[in-house]
């Protein structure tokens, strides 16, 4: 066990210390910071916040146009994603990507902080690199070559480069 | 599928189906049909599940409440460590696993910690 780490008597108390208000109907994901100063939540709406957890209230908020299926931060940069197919970078350089023919339905945060995925009822992962605010590539899996074939391969035929 | 999540660590692999209370385990250092290595009785229907960062600690939530299951290395075991009745659809560890942030249907932010 990591030296400080908490331990069961930790948990066994854990207790509801704060609660928010009701502010984003529909949420089905959050999002902690590595430091968990800051909570990334977006609700059916369309409308993202960053709850303070220590301060007990929203600092930046945003409207993702569109419902909230998925949210992570890459480091310190916050993403969502949207069931009308976006993914978003939030923040000071906020880009939107229309990645996906339908719902972006996950993200996942590669373990460097600086990549992120995303895959769609499409069938597509997308792939962004975070820091230059781009999406790189885009692959989908339903080619009949791949579908005899893990699913997580790459088919280079199948790789198209995204500016 | 409603839900699935891996550990950091590598070890673990968790997945609850839609509408269930049971959350299925896998040990990922085994293969075949002995990588299912347990499978959780959760007190009601599970939406979302997150291993924490040393992958000992297993957050299920749903709407009927939260509760937090810890794997002992040293037996091999599986225990209850929390159960509250704090309907979830999302959560998120803190640091250490000293506090656990969640978010309900109606979008409140709850953060639970000792």
């Amino acid at each position: 066990m990591p030296k400080d780490w908490a331990d069961a008597e930790t948990i066994e108390r854990f207790a509801n210390l704060s609660n928010s208000e009701p502010l984003y109907p529909g949420s089905s994901s959050i999002a902690l910071n590595a430091d968990g100063t800051l909570a990334l939540v977006g609700g059916t709406e369309g409308a993202v916040g960053i709850y303070l957890t220590a301060e007990k209230k929203v600092g930046e908020s945003y409207n993702a146009g569109g419902p909230i299926t998925a949210a992570v931060w890459a480091t310190d940069v916050p993403l969502v994603a949207t069931s009308l197919g976006e993914v978003k970078i939030l923040g000071d350089k906020e880009t939107s990507f229309k990645s996906h023919a339908g719902s972006a339905a996950a993200l996942a945060v590669h373990p460097s902080g600086d990549i992120v995925a995303s895959v769609g009822v499409d069938k597509s992962f997308v792939f962004y690199d975070v820091p230059n605010g781009k999406a790189v590539t885009q692959i989908y899996t339903t080619n009949r070559k791949t579908s005899s074939h893990n699913v997580l391969k790459f088919n280079r035929e199948e790789t198209s480069q995204l500016t | 599928m409603q839900d699935i999540t891996f550990s950091e660590n590598g070890i673990w692999f968790a997945a609850v189906a839609k509408e269930s209370n049971q959350v299925v385990i896998f040990d990922l250092r085994k293969e075949g049909k002995g990588a299912q290595v347990k499978q959780l009785e959760i007190g009601g229907t599970v939406q979302s599940i997150r291993w924490d960062y040393s992958g000992q600690y297993i957050a299920a939530s749903g709407p009927g409440g939260l509760s937090i299951v810890q794997y002992t290395k040293s037996s091999k075991s599986w225990s209850d460590v929390l159960s509250v009745a704090v309907p979830a659809t999302a959560v998120a560890w803190g640091p250490e696993a000293k506090s656990l942030v969640v978010v309900n249907a109606d979008g409140e932010i709850t953060v639970l910690s000792s």
